[in-house]
Parts: C-alpha cells; structure tokens; sequence
C-alpha cells in the first residue's frame, strides 16, 4: 500500500515537474517576447517624442515673434493688424450687440 | 617505560559508547510516519511552486515591471526652456552628422553620378563639385556632408545606398525666439553645455535626471520681451545709439519679465567671446543690463532721498541752498537748467538739481551713506536668480569714501552700477520698502509671499513713489506718462566716463526708470539709451526726459495692455461721457 502512494507521488512529481518545465519554457519565451516588444514599442515612443519636439520646435519657429511681425508687416493690406493699445479696452456696455455692425454696414 | 600516550581516557570512552540497533529493525512504524512527513511536504512544496509559477504564467504585469526598469535610455538631456505662458524658448533636437569616407567608397568602385545628384537633392545647400573632387581622389580619408541633418534627411540619403557614407547621432539645442531672448537664454556650446544666460545659470535644473524633459518654466513673458526689444531698437534707431538696455521687472515677486541688451545676437549661432576687454563691452554677447557697470546719473537722487527720510535729517520741506555752483574736491557742481534759489527736498527730485542733491548728502554724511548703499544692495553683486554669477557685474564704488565722493554719488555719478543694480533697489524701495530679489524662474503664485526684509519704511516707500509720480506728472518724466497707468519716473542724464578718466561731455548715458501705477505698485520697467543724439533738427541737448522717457513711454503703451492692464482713466473718460449723455438725455 505504500509501495503504490509512493509511486502516486513519484509520477505525481514527475508529472508536476514536466509541467512546470513546460510552464516555465513558456513564461521565459513569453517574457522575451514581450521584451522586445516592449524595446520596439519604446523605440517608436522616443521616435514619436523626437517628431513631436521637432513639430512643437517647427511651431514654435512659426510664431515666434520676428516671423510673425514681417507676416503682418508683408500682408498689412489684407491683415490689418495692429499693437495693442490702451485704448482698445471697453466695457461690455459698450459694445454693440451681436450683428448690430453688419447690419449698419448693409445700409 | 611509559608509552607514548596513555590509552585509558579512549577505553573509558569506548565503554561509554552503545551502538544503537538499526532504526528499521527496533521503529518499522516510525519509519512510516517519517516517509509520509516527507511526501507531504514535498507535494506541499511542489504545489507552492506550481501554484507560483502558474500566477508567474497568468499574470501579465510582473514580467512586464521586471522589463520596464531595465529601461530603454534617454536620448535627450536637456529639458526646454518656456516663457511664463508656455510658449517655447529652447528645446533638443535630435539631429544627424553626415559624412564620407571617400577611400570606401573609392574601394568599393566609387559612387555614381545618380547617387550623387540624388544626394545634392537630399542636401540642399552640398559643394557637390567639391563632394566629387573628394570622392575621385580619395586623399582624405573623412569629408563632411552635412554637420546638421534632419532625421529624414538622413534616412533618405541613408536609402541611396552609398557606400561609405556614414552618420551619427548628435543633440542640438535651438532657440525658436531667435534674437528676441539672446541674453536670457545665453547658449551652448558644441558639447551642449551651457556657457551663458540660463542654460548656464539653471544648468543643474535643465539638466536635472529626476526632471523627465519637463519644461522649465522662465519668469519671462515672450509677448513682453518682444515689445521691449522693438520699443528699443526703434530708440536706438531714432537716437543713433550705439547700445540700449532695458527690463521689466515684477516689483511685487521679482520675477524678470522681460530683458533686453541691443546690439544682441542669434542664439543659434552664438557669436566667439571677444579677445580684449574693450571689446567685450562692444560685443553683442555683453548683457548690458546685468554685465554693465555704468554710471547713471540723477535716478540715484531717488535713494539720496530715501535716506534723507529714513535717517530722519531731512523731510519733503527742508529748504536747501541751490541758489549756485559749488565745488566738492576739485569739481564744480551745477544744475542743468537750474532754478538758482533755495528749494525743498521735493523740488530737488523734481527738478533734479545736483547742487540741492550734494546738500542732502552732507546732511546724511559719507559713513551712512556708503551703509545705506550695501543696504540698498548697490554694493556687491545683485543675486539674479537663474543667471551665472560670471554674467553679473559688481558695483564700481568710490575707494574712498569722502565728502567729495559722496556729494557726486548722491545724484549717480563717480558710481558705476549695472541697470539691474538700480532696478532692483529701486524695485525693493516701492515694494513697501522689502527687499525685492530678482529672478528669471516663474514664481509660483500660489507660494505663501516670504517675510519683509525690509530696507526702509512703509512711509518712505509711499513718498519716493509720491514722487516718481510727481516727476512723471509735471516735470521731466512727462513723456513717459501714459494716461490711466499712474505712472511714476526719474529721469538719470550721465556723462560717460572717458576710458583714459574723466568725462566726455559730448556723449552721454540716458536712463529712465518708469513704475506703474504708483498706488499700488506692480511692474518697474528699467531703459537706458548709450549715447544718444536728438537728430530732430532741434538744438536740445540729448537728456533723458527726450529721449529714455518717451521710449519708456512707448514700451509701456504696449506693454501694459499685454499684461492685461486697463488704463483707469479710460474709465473715467467713459463715465464722464455716460453722465453727459445722461444730462442730454
């Protein structure tokens, strides 16, 4: 009787052993995986983080104040755009409602 | 005869010893138990390990974890630089080195004339005939191609298959603002280390590994800056300047919100440090606002005044004798446009009378004086924040404090100071009289405000910007005065100090400093034109009130409606105007 729960275990473990050897195997393979998956991934992120601060550098290139004064100084005739000035602070009373000025405009 | 060792202690032993019977043959049932203690544990043991291999197989994030802090390396190291609102100063980009090796190509059959067009297509701007002439000969042994190359560019030139044709990986550090933030951001060198303006001041914090490439955030406002620097280089223009300087200051934090030293430079191509030290202050690199050391003339009368009133000798009515030139250690001592006649401490700052200045300074005495200058901070360095120590310039003091010395540095001059200098203590006199420390980080506005350290009194702060007002309103700061901004001035005419000693009245040096609105002071704007000429026709001399004041007046009229600063007056006018309509009505 226990010469046969000897051998239970023995196969038992044996068996437990084969499948843990496959089980590991798998994880191991799985985890390689992944990590050069992750690498890949990693490398586009930085690939896409480089364009990004090439794009927001570009963006910033394009409105930074020198460029953007010679835009408005070549296109002054259909831009019209001026400096601010003090002058240009109103009062919401002051302003005329909402088409009131296309309308004057029409007549 | 006794042998060599006596055996009895080991045969008292060898009786004690009783050899146990076989284990199996005495416990058959022991053994048993033993047997299955074993198995069991070893089953335990087995399923523990199984249990934690299967979670191990499952479970997706420990795997996972373990590979993310291994980590993939950073390939940029500097953070970017933002303007107060975020807008982009400095930023890394990742850029290609291309070059040749001609003696490979050349082994490897040479590179056709396809290839090599394709490549001029790909670098625009390629000595192709000098390229060719390389490429043929095949002497040297490494040719550049392009020293800055866009990703692209290098992946397209990489995509004509040349052989020998290599790149490498470098960072490169721009500036999209250009000129417009020279002096600020100072610049790197090859290696992308900081050499001057705050990539060299806040090196640690740009470079910091905890950072994570988050911005850092200037005290700066870009919008600011521009309209400073244009503001001034019109001045410069006008005036026939060979220089300008001017700041815009946070009287309340410090915060420097805008700093501009004309001639100045395109960070991105940072110009070599000049040779001698005449021509450094010549250079474009010099920052003027903080490098400087000039002396700058009647502004100083404003903290002449401030101690007057805090060491009690004299308040706003002490009559004081200008009625004549007076001479001090062999200078005669006069008033432009002066009144000849006795006048107040008031009328001193408002007509800026030098003779009445000199009285003032010996009522308080050279011992004071030079004590309330190290208060004031106008004695060492001024403690930029985020700027190198080699950037900031030291306060050129009279070496002997005498009676002579202190009546000339009571209206600004034997004293060369940097614009910073009198800003800052000019700055820490309206803040209610605490210190002020300038600083070129974003402050945050939520930080609990620090302790006073105050320099003078509540009292006295509020009556030198009585005055700045008073010399905006009705005296030489007119052209500075900008409705509804309550705007307060002195105006500061120098002589320049001839490099061989002594003055050259031909040319001058003409600051402003402007603070607004005076009640309740928020932003303290600094402006100082080198040598400027009235070419209008008129025979006025170059002073300050026609030409720092009006620049000052015109920044402001820009600046203030970009701080979003509404004019009181704009109101006033309005209500005045209801109230007519009203009556019409």
């Amino acid at each position: 009787m226990i010469g046969s729960f000897l051998r239970l275990i023995t196969v038992l473990a044996a068996f437990a052993v084969v499948l843990s050897a496959a089980m590991l195997y798998r994880v191991k393979t799985e985890t390689r995986e992944m990590k050069a998956e992750i690498r890949a991934m990693e490398r586009e992120a930085d690939k896409v983080r480089q364009r990004i601060d090439a794009l927001e550098t570009e963006w910033a290139y394009l409105n930074s104040p020198g460029y953007l004064i010679d835009l408005v100084r070549t296109h002054a005739d259909v831009l019209n755009l001026k400096e601010r000035v003090p002058d240009n602070f109103a009062r919401l009373v002051e302003i005329p409602p909402r088409g009131a000025l296309e309308v004057g405009g029409q007549q | 005869m006794k042998p060599l060792f006596d055996p009895a202690p080991f045969a008292q032993h060898a009786e004690d010893i009783e050899f146990e019977p076989l284990a199996r043959a005495r416990k058959p049932h022991s053994h048993r138990l033993r047997m299955r203690l074993a198995a069991g544990a070893f089953l335990i043991a087995f399923a523990a390990l199984g249990w934690r291999m299967s979670a191990i197989a499952l479970d997706h994030d420990g795997p996972k974890e373990a590979v993310r802090s291994a980590g993939v390396e950073q390939t940029t190291h500097r953070a970017p630089l933002v303007d107060r609102n975020g807008r982009l100063l400095a930023s890394t980009l990742q850029t290609w080195e291309v070059y040749v090796h001609p003696r490979e190509s050349l082994g490897a059959g040479g590179v056709s004339p396809d290839s090599l067009d394709a490549l001029g297509k790909v670098f625009p701007r390629l000595d192709l005939i000098e390229l060719r002439r390389h490429l043929s000969e095949g002497k040297r042994k490494f040719v550049w191609v392009a020293r800055k190359a866009s990703p692209d560019q290098w992946r397209r030139a990489r995509d004509l298959g040349i052989i020998g044709l290599y790149a490498s990986q470098r960072e490169d550090r721009v500036y999209p603002a250009g000129r417009f933030v020279s002096h600020i951001v100072g610049g790197v060198d090859v290696d992308n280390i900081g050499v001057a303006g705050v990539e060299s001041g806040l090196s640690d914090l740009i470079t910091a590994p905890d950072r994570k490439m988050e911005p850092v955030r200037l005290s700066v406002d870009l919008r600011v800056q521009t309209a400073l620097r244009n503001t001034l280089s019109a001045a410069k223009s006008e005036f026939a300047a060979p220089g300008a300087a001017g700041l815009v200051m946070n009287v309340r934090t410090g915060e420097m919100l805008a700093m501009v030293s004309l001639p100045d430079f395109d960070p991105n191509e940072r110009p070599a440090a000049p040779a001698t030290f005449l021509q450094q202050a010549r250079s474009p690199i010099f920052n003027k606002v903080t490098q400087g050391a000039f002396e700058l003339g009647s502004i100083f009368k404003l903290l002449t005044t401030a101690m007057a009133l805090e060491s009690g000798v004299a308040n706003l009515e002490t009559p004081l004798n200008a009625t004549a030139p007076i001479r001090r250690g062999g200078f005669t001592i006069s008033d432009y446009l002066g009144k000849g006649r006795w006048m107040s401490l008031r009328e001193m700052v408002k007509y800026s009378s030098n003779i009445a200045a000199v009285r003032v300074a010996e009522l308080i005495g050279p011992d004071r004086q030079q004590a309330f200058f190290e208060k004031f901070g106008i004695s060492g360095k001024v403690p930029l924040r985020g700027f190198p120590n080699g950037e900031l310039s030291r306060a050129q003091l009279p070496q002997q404090w005498g009676t002579a010395e202190s009546a000339t540095v009571s209206y600004g001059h034997g004293i060369s100071v940097s614009p910073l200098h009198l800003a800052t203590a000019l700055a820490s006199l309206a803040n209610d009289g605490c210190r002020v420390t300038p600083t070129l980080l974003k402050v945050d506005e939520n930080a609990p405000s620090a302790l006073c350290d105050r320099i003078v009194s509540s009292e006295t702060s509020a009556t030198i910007r009585g005055l700045m007002r008073l010399v905006a309103n009705e005296s030489s700061g007119r052209n500075a005065n900008i409705p509804g901004y309550e705007i307060g001035g002195k105006t500061g005419t120098a002589y320049q100090v001839k490099p061989t000693g002594g003055y050259n009245t031909d040319k001058r040096f003409n600051s402003f400093a402007a603070l607004w609105p005076t009640s309740d002071p928020q932003y303290l704007m600094f402006i100082s034109l080198d040598d400027p000429k009235l070419l209008d026709g008129s025979r006025r001399l170059p002073l300050a009130g026609h030409t720092a004041a009006p620049t000052a007046g015109s920044a402001l009229e820009r600046i203030a409606p970009l701080l979003g600063m509404v004019p009181t007056d704009r109101f006033r006018k309005a209500d005045k105007a209801d109230e007519k309509n009203e009556g019409e009505g």
